[in-house]
């Protein structure tokens, strides 16, 4: 993770919240958070499945050949995944890595976010891991689900720019 | 006269601490070797691999890939065993007090728990280990829990360097049924740190496959001598020392072109370094690469180098396979005189070994090569003959074969299962309907499967009876790497994908790709169950490709409430057996499924009774359709 390919992006650049709505809880949260993400200049970035409100959808077919194009990046992410070690299941940190640089191929392919917002935990590791390929800070929500390990929600909450607590405005503008 | 009890050959298991790791190819070799000369091979593992890399030359094992269960499983399983009175609570209280504390018996016990109640049922009679680490400490294990006699095959950093107790070594040499070293030299090291062993150490050098080696034509001339070097960008690999002769004999009027092959931390410091000497036009650093790269690039050099040294904490390489390829390919061989590197290359014959950091000495054997007409061919021909004598597969493997074909074979090989059914633990209601059907599926043989690595402790706690014997899945790293190293198959599922409704996410569908992809590639090796079944909607699209890869019907018990059950229920109707049992669970016939009155208020009741009415409605289903 040495030499992100996108660093410090323009401050007007946009925030990228993803929103996993195949989640308990996710498309609520979405509908309630849609005002503030369009206020902050949110782009909404949906997995799971499709939403109306969505400005992108992270189709997995898509994700797939990205994952086997993207060598460099998944061998950075693979490094990771030995450095996490039995803090986060195998299965659920690949389906992340994989959303991961479905995100980063995104940003390099046009406007890179100055911000990724993860609007659950499984959504916090996938911008977190996003954010570390292309050198972007996350934004994170860790409250949600008892089964994520302690360890991992530390290293996240360690190294996220903001942590959501309530406010999503204030995190966005942390 | 009493004839003598008829022997067959051992069933055997390797355990390994982390399985694959793509640098060991003298294990994957000795396991391919074995399984040509037609034994029986399991293979365990109490990690996942690192990353997504798998070398091709897998793709060829016969044997079975067994994961442990995740980390919480493990303490659940110790949990059972306490509960059942099984955990050897006294031994491991023994070995902490003579081995110490810091050993982590109870560790070792609770990475050796699975096994010892899934390897005997497996019919496999002995264990053989490489490394003396923490896998070699749980197949003592195992040898306390379940009796199973192991082998080990320690390489020299294991025990010289990485092993806590050297009380531990001993223990482990003295429990093994012998003992295998991978040269003369260690060996000796072992021996004398281990005195009263030396009866049951056996030295066998690690053999490899040499059809695949190119035969080089090295014929170093104008001044030019090509070289290669392999090896972790690391300090005890001696890079620093080789690049340094190599200026010594530009001064000399030679220019020794270097192919380096491989990555590390040395990386920058080395590129700099040939900066500083002005060798940019001279030295290459590839990084690392794949086999293939590397032996195209044996073909084209005159000669192979590897400047090895022992670093400031002991480390350093001790029977190095890249210089038993390097003369297979029919290189000549500069090397050092460390560990067992002169038993491979034998200096003014087969090469030159010179003392360790001399780079004078090394600059020297490069002049030679350079500029001695017909050395460089006369040594690489010489080098090939002789790894042909002593390190090809065919000659190393009948000797570790003699020393297993003593062991007894003496467990019967398991039945053939009838059913393969997969629980997905992390599923709502799987773990319970696992608890209950469990008892039923094992009154017909079943191969079980079972998915979820993210448990809690009580649910550990709570599955770790039903699971007992079953298989893992193992961590997603696994799974990726046989996806990555498949992509017919990964071909054949993007097509199976289209049939499927709209409904199913890409991102669901090839997590259960690679959940299918993985039992198939097992199962075929454990013997295919007659029928798959899945209990929930959770494993139902595994099951469902499952049938797709094995040709072997299936059967859902899951409520007919979404698309996608609807959809594949379809086609487990379309088969003989599908279509006589996959009804009866959902459907169970009325006058025997309506709770008594009294019940409907009580949930929990409600809940055991709707379980038992389950069980007996699968013992029967399942009677009927292992029948069909």
């Amino acid at each position: 993770m040495s030499d992100p390919l996108i660093t410090s992006p323009p401050p007007q650049s946009p925030v990228w919240a993803l929103y996993d709505l195949s989640l308990p809880e996710r498309a609520e949260r979405l509908a309630k958070d849609e005002g503030e993400l369009r206020a902050q200049s949110g782009v909404i970035m949906v997995a799971g499945r499709h939403a109306a409100q969505a400005d992108a959808f992270l189709d997995g077919a898509e994700m797939e050949q990205l994952w086997l194009k993207h060598d460099r990046w998944r061998a950075s992410l693979e490094a990771l995944r030995t450095e996490l070690a039995s803090s986060v299941d195998g299965e659920v940190f690949l389906r992340a890595a994989r959303r991961a640089v479905w995100l980063a191929a995104r940003a390099q392919e046009g406007a890179a976010p100055r911000l990724i917002f993860g609007a659950g935990m499984a959504e916090s590791l996938a911008a977190w891991l996003a954010g570390k390929l292309i050198g972007v800070p996350c934004a994170v929500s860790l409250q949600d689900d008892t089964r994520w390990t302690s360890k991992l929600v530390s290293q996240l909450r360690a190294e996220a720019r903001a942590v959501r607590e309530s406010s999503l405005t204030q995190c966005l503008n942390a | 006269m009493s004839m003598p009890p008829q022997t067959r050959r051992p069933r055997l298991a390797y355990l390994f601490s982390r399985y694959p790791v793509i640098s060991q190819t003298f294990v994957d070799n000795e396991i391919l070797g074995l399984e040509a000369a037609g034994w029986d091979v399991i293979i365990c593992a109490l990690h996942p691999p690192r990353d997504g890399l798998r070398h091709p030359r897998l793709s060829g094992l016969r044997a079975p890939i067994l994961h442990a269960p995740p980390p919480e499983m493990r303490k659940g399983i110790e949990s059972d065993l306490i509960a059942r009175g099984r955990w050897p609570k006294k031994f491991i209280a023994d070995h902490a007090r003579v081995f110490g504390e810091e050993t982590r018996p109870e560790l070792s016990c609770r990475n050796a728990a699975h096994f010892a109640e899934l390897l005997p049922r497996l019919g496999v009679d002995h264990v053989h280990l490489h490394f003396a680490n923490r896998a070699t400490h749980a197949a003592l294990m195992l040898k306390e829990m379940a009796g199973m006699p192991f082998s080990f095959t320690p390489q020299a950093q294991d025990f010289l360097v990485d092993i806590s107790s050297p009380e531990l070594l001993g223990e482990m040499c003295r429990q093994a049924e012998f003992v295998v070293v991978a040269c003369d030299w260690a060996s000796d090291e072992l021996i004398k740190l281990v005195p009263g062993v030396s009866g049951k150490v056996k030295r066998i050098y690690n053999g490899i496959d040499p059809t695949p080696y190119p035969h080089a034509h090295p014929a170093p001339g104008g001044g030019v001598l090509k070289i290669a070097s392999v090896g972790r960008l690391i300090e005890f690999k001696g890079f620093h020392h080789l690049i340094a002769a190599i200026a010594q004999v530009r001064a000399r009027g030679v220019t020794v072109q270097l192919d380096l092959m491989g990555d590390g931390p040395w990386r920058e410091r080395l590129e700099n370094q040939v900066k500083e000497l002005g060798l940019g036009g001279q030295v290459v650093f590839h990084g690392s690469v794949k086999i293939d790269q590397m032996r195209e690039c044996y073909a084209r050099v005159d000669a192979f180098v590897l400047a090895c040294i022992e670093d400031a904490k002991g480390a350093m390489d001790v029977f190095p396979t890249v210089i038993t390829e390097a003369m297979l390919s029919w290189l000549p061989v500069v090397s050092c005189r460390i560990a067992g590197v002169p038993e491979q290359v034998i200096d003014g014959a087969t090469g030159f070994v010179t003392e360790p950091a001399d780079e004078k000495g090394l600059a020297e054997a490069l002049y030679r090569l350079a500029t001695e007409p017909g050395l460089a061919a006369r040594m690489g021909a010489a080098g090939h003959q002789r790894a042909m004598d002593l390190f090809a597969i065919e000659k190393t493997l009948p000797m570790l074969e003699s020393e297993l074909d003593r062991l007894p074979g003496r467990r019967p090989a398991p039945p053939a299962a009838q059913v393969g059914a997969l629980y997905d633990l992390a599923a709502p209601g799987s773990g319970a309907l696992l608890e209950t059907e469990g008892k039923v599926l094992r009154e017909h043989q079943t191969q079980l499967w079972i998915a979820g690595g993210t448990l809690t402790r009580k649910e550990a706690e709570r599955f770790a009876p039903a699971t007992s014997g079953a298989f893992w899945l193992p961590d997603g790293m696994a799974l990726e790497a046989e996806w990555f190293a498949r992509p017919e198959e990964r071909a054949r599922f993007e097509a199976l994908r289209g049939s499927l409704p709209d409904t199913v996410s890409a991102e669901d569908f090839f997590d259960a790709a690679r959940r299918a992809l993985w039992i198939a590639s097992q199962s075929v090796r454990l013997g295919l169950p007659k029928l798959w079944y899945a209990p929930t909607e959770a494993e139902a699209l595994v099951v469902w490709l499952l049938h797709h890869l094995t040709g072997r019907p299936f059967a859902l018990a899951a409520d007919e409430g979404s698309g996608l059950i609807a959809h594949l229920a379809r086609e487990a109707f379309t088969t003989a057996i599908a279509a006589s049992v996959a009804n009866p669970l959902r459907r169970p016939r009325p006058c025997t499924n309506e709770p008594p009155k009294g019940l409907l208020r009580k949930v929990a009741a409600l809940q055991r009774w709707r379980l038992g009415r389950r069980q007996s409605a699968l013992r029967a289903w399942l009677r009927r359709a292992l029948r069909a």
